[in-house]
């Protein structure tokens, strides 16, 4: 089923999944895709030199640092610091022998290595350059309709979002400079860009959840969209508890004990995510807990039904 | 019973991020700690999470001792000391450069380049590079029996060990000679350099970067004239000290999917680089079992309402999916780790948050490993 996507030019374009490691970034970046796709929109999907684990989680061959489409409308990519560096060079030399002269030298390389942020700062120039993208068949039309980013882990991500400054204030005027503002300012960009914030209902996802936020208000000046919690659990009314220690069983203890533990955990969760900020619990998109033993393209597109169930 | 940590004096912690490794790091200092090795815990962790596991509200550079009493009224009795670390990379490079510059104007002429002060903790491999040192200075002054090092989350051990390597490369200041050749002096950048004299790859890296980010990076290299050696030599110590008998690794993981192939990869790298693994920690090992006739009858009791039933519905399956997702990956886990001792924590109701829970996980380490037979 292919709906033609009405392009809703006010909509946000670049979406920014970000957390604590191991809370399910690349899960929840792909779920976003998956239903942007369905609503006919091109997607292209990212992640910052991951190990090509978005590939790998929707059973497709590693993409090794160059866009792959993978069905109708989704291109996956593992952005490469490398590969990236080396567009850049292209990109600003134009000359292929001279790229492959400056490049294959092991002493510019170094060079170039020692910038630090340069790969950080190179991987979301990439993003910048698809954002302005044309469509090769429709120049009226973007390449892409929207770009998801599956960040880092919250530090890695705090600082590769802040490459672009920090590498403009090490550098003087000229064209890096240049080009740093330009990614700077597609970033701070209120209408086209939005920070996804995903945790589940525990301490530390929620502490740098917390931490994310503040960063995204103060230093990147990056708005943040709904935040994504995952794997919710709704505890057991105390009323229910109760009924259940009533019930005969020989066996019962053993079930009894499991769901007051889950309770315990579930209760907890709730407190967690009532140590969010108001604003961003209120808008706070919650994911019910999934259990399988295998996590590959069918637990993405439960997410994804989860995910859409929860947008009105 | 020799616990994993037994006649070594650094342990390090590998895994993925979000398993449990600054869990499992600081559990198993407090272990070492109460059967009497005074022992010291460090994290490189940006997100502060040793901090938070540790109930602290933050750490310095300076090893923090936790207090005797403290612990007890945790329910930790403490035989010998027991310290936290919190890595500051900035302020670890910054006495890197110190001890390494061999001269007070050369010092200062780094710590003023733009360049150092704003990249050189995010420097590629500064981070681990700035750990490694700081775990030789722990491990020289000779004061800890025991250095349990908590890794920051990667998606692979390559990173950790890589990192020295690749931060040396750009130190290389004998292997930027032809490029610096036109640096006539130490100080400043000649007028050749600024011409750069015929030299096409020069050009192009003009034109890449600008020719005065250039000259800034050039004069930034230049600052580490003649201290590569330094550099050198102490990355060889670090390497022949994570090679040596003192040094062991411990490969943490879950019991979430994706982990036993995680931990294989861990697990491989490890051995290819010949680097002793003493054991395995799986974090998160539930211990709850269920009858399956037993929540039927539950299920069929009168009392509920159609709503009640749902909501109990929704629980009981997804204990049960629980139960039998962890029961299969713990085999997975366990055929993973086969031939070495593993440590299995228990989930917990609610995560390890301060000494309290630590103390409750810290039994673990002190009973008999597990191996598969």
């Amino acid at each position: 089923m292919t709906t033609h996507a009405t392009s809703n030019k006010d909509a946000p374009r670049v979406h920014i999944v970000a957390g604590k490691g191991g809370v399910g970034k690349t899960s929840v970046a792909a779920a976003l895709a998956i239903n942007l796709i369905k609503r006919g929109h091109k997607v292209l999907l990212a992640e910052a030199n991951g190990g090509d684990q978005i590939a790998a989680l929707l059973g497709a061959p590693p993409t090794k640092g160059s866009l792959q489409a993978i069905r109708n409308n989704l291109t996956v990519v593992d952005l490469q610091p490398q590969a990236c560096i080396r567009e850049y060079a292209v990109m600003t030399l134009h000359i292929q022998s001279v790229v492959r002269a400056v490049l294959d030298s092991r002493a510019v390389r170094r060079l170039l290595d020692m910038i630090p942020s340069l790969g950080e700062l190179t991987m979301l120039g990439k993003l910048w350059f698809h954002e302005q993208e044309r469509d090769p068949n429709n120049d009226a039309r973007p390449r892409f309709d929207h770009i998801v980013l599956d960040a880092p882990a919250t530090g890695h991500a705090i600082s590769m979002l802040r490459a672009p400054q920090v590498v403009a204030q090490a550098v003087p005027k000229g064209p890096l400079r240049a080009n740093c503002v330009l990614i700077d300012e597609l970033l701070r960009n209120g209408d086209k860009t939005r920070l996804h914030i995903v945790m589940t209902p525990e301490e530390m996802p929620v502490n740098e959840a917390v931490m994310l936020e503040q960063a995204a208000n103060d230093v990147l000046g990056i708005k943040l969209g709904p935040a994504i919690i995952n794997q919710s659990m709704t505890p057991l009314p105390n009323d229910i508890m109760q009924r259940l220690e009533q019930c005969q069983g020989a066996h019962h203890d053993s079930v009894f004990s499991a769901l007051r533990k889950r309770n315990v955990r579930a209760q907890a969760g709730v407190k967690q995510i009532g140590r969010l900020p108001a604003h961003l619990h209120a808008e706070a998109i919650c994911l019910p807990r999934i259990v399988l033993d295998t996590w590959d393209g069918v637990a993405i597109e439960n997410l994804a039904m989860g995910l859409e169930m929860a947008i009105p | 019973m020799k616990p994993v940590w037994h006649d070594r004096k650094v342990v390090v912690m590998m895994g993925s991020g979000g398993v449990g490794k600054t869990t499992a790091a600081a559990s198993m200092a407090v272990a070492a700690a109460t059967s009497g090795v005074p022992t010291l815990v460090m994290t490189i962790d940006p997100a502060k999470r040793l901090a938070n596991a540790m109930g602290l509200r933050g750490l310095g550079n300076a090893p923090y001792a936790i207090s005797k009493e403290v612990a007890a009224a945790a329910g930790i009795e403490l035989r010998a000391p027991l310290w936290a670390l919190m890595l500051d990379v900035k302020r670890a490079f910054d006495e890197l450069i110190s001890r390494l510059a061999p001269t007070e104007e050369r010092r200062r002429q780094i710590f003023q380049n733009k360049l150092y002060q704003q990249l050189s903790t995010v420097l590629v491999g500064a981070v681990e590079y700035a750990a490694c040192e700081k775990l030789h200075e722990l491990y020289d002054s000779g004061a800890y029996g025991l250095i349990v090092v908590d890794t920051p989350p990667s998606q692979n051990a390559q990173d950790f060990f890589d990192a020295p390597n690749r931060l040396l490369g750009f130190l290389d200041h004998e292997g930027l000679q032809w490029l610096l050749r036109p640096l006539a002096d130490a100080e400043g950048i000649s007028q050749r350099v600024l011409d750069f004299g015929g030299s096409m790859i020069m050009k192009a890296l003009g034109k890449m970067a600008g020719g005065e980010t250039l000259k800034e990076m050039l004069h930034f290299v230049n600052g580490f004239k003649g201290m590569y050696a330094g550099f050198r030599q102490r990355s060889d110590t670090i390497k022949e000290l994570f090679h040596s008998n003192d040094v062991a690794f411990i490969a943490v993981c879950s019991t979430q999917p994706g982990q036993p192939e995680a931990l294989g990869g861990h697990l491989e790298v490890l051995r290819r680089d010949k680097l002793p693994v003493r054991g395995v920690v799986i974090n998160r090992v539930s211990q709850t079992s269920m009858d399956a006739s037993t929540i039927e009858t539950l299920m069929n009791e009168p009392t509920w309402t159609p709503e009640e039933a749902a909501l109990l519905k929704t629980a009981l399956g997804d204990l049960q999916n629980t139960i039998r997702s962890t029961e299969v990956i713990l085999e997975k886990l366990r055929a993973e780790a086969a031939g070495l001792p593993r440590i299995e924590l228990p989930e917990l109701l609610v995560d390890a948050h301060n000494l309290r829970t630590l103390g409750q996980l810290h039994h673990a380490w002190l009973a008999a490993p597990k191996t598969n037979t």
